[in-house]
């Protein structure tokens, strides 16, 4: 782009609002950082941060200005939860061989499920689906144990067991759903401002 | 009390007024409010108001090119947005016109 000659604090500067407000419409921003040019080509270098603010200000001034939304940033992944992420995953083939060994006696199923559940909550989302699936496999497998005992047979059996595996699925499913996902566009504060 | 946050809730009038009749692109419209008196303005504030006006379809906008730097939109008033300056003009003066019976009256 055809720009004046600009310092190099105002280069900066200028990029860095490009940088800032890089998700707004393609238009609205060319037509911007031209007016912006023109302006750090007129100003004096020690001038800049006096007249416009700091490129953070200027660009969080014009977004609530111009009625828009100011995306929250990506919270940092910590060690510990990138850490965390590949134990789950290393743990997963694993977690096959324990549901096959185990996890068809009743007694050991809670134990499978609870050590899934936790190992769930602290993996990104597609591992979280695999411990998902692990875990609603491993739920029918109760329900079905449930039937072969001889507190209840036949149909009421199966119905129960039916009923227990969906109700463990649906809790696993709710009770580790939110945990390392990013935030969907839903869960933004329509109004949160600088 | 801070002139700016007075003038923040002015903004929209202050930017449609100063485009009654005239076509022009942001830093431009910056320089004329600044002249005028507006010293302590934001300028970020005034392209996002032009920004949002336009979006809020009060303005035309039109690219035009520059020899000496990159293209530039210029912002006119279309019919709408005379209607709007119409009708923030008239509140603009009885909201003053309230201010100066009660700043000038006397105690009773």
């Amino acid at each position: 782009m055809n720009r004046p000659h600009l310092s190099a604090t105002g280069t900066q500067y200028l990029k860095r609002v490009e940088d800032l407000l890089a998700d707004i419409d393609d238009d609205d921003r060319a037509s911007l950082l031209a007016d912006l040019a023109d302006q750090l080509g007129e100003l004096p270098e020690s001038e800049v941060s006096e007249r416009l603010g700091t490129p953070e200000a200027f660009a969080g001034e014009y977004r609530h200005s111009a009625g828009l939304e100011i995306p929250l940033p990506s919270p940092p992944r910590s060690q510990s939860a990138a850490i965390a992420m590949t134990l789950s995953a290393l743990a997963l083939p694993f977690g096959v061989l324990v549901l096959l060994s185990f996890g068809g006696q009743l007694v050991f199923g809670p134990f499978v499920l609870a050590i899934e559940w936790i190992l769930a909550r602290v993996s990104p989302r597609p591992l979280r689906i695999a411990w998902s699936l692990l875990a609603a496999l491993l739920a029918g497998e109760i329900g079905y144990l449930l039937t072969d005992t001889h507190v209840m047979e036949g149909v009421p059996a199966v119905v129960v067991g039916v009923v227990v595996a969906g109700l463990i699925t649906l809790l696993f499913n709710r009770t580790t759903r939110h945990n390392a996902d990013p935030p969907s566009s839903n869960d933004l504060d329509p109004v949160h401002r600088r | 009390m801070d002139p700016a946050q007075v003038l923040k809730g002015m903004l929209d009038t202050a930017v449609l007024g100063a485009l009654r009749g005239r076509r022009t692109y942001g830093y431009n419209l910056v320089r004329h409010l600044r002249e005028q008196g507006f010293a302590e303005i934001a300028d970020a504030s005034v392209y996002g108001t032009l920004r949002r006006l336009h979006r809020a379809e009060l303005l035309t906008s039109e690219i035009v090119e520059s020899e000496t730097g990159p293209p530039r939109k210029y912002y006119t008033l279309n019919e709408a947005g005379v209607a709007e300056l119409a009708r923030s003009t008239k509140t603009w003066e009885e909201i003053t016109a309230t201010m100066d019976r009660i700043l000038n009256q006397e105690g009773t």
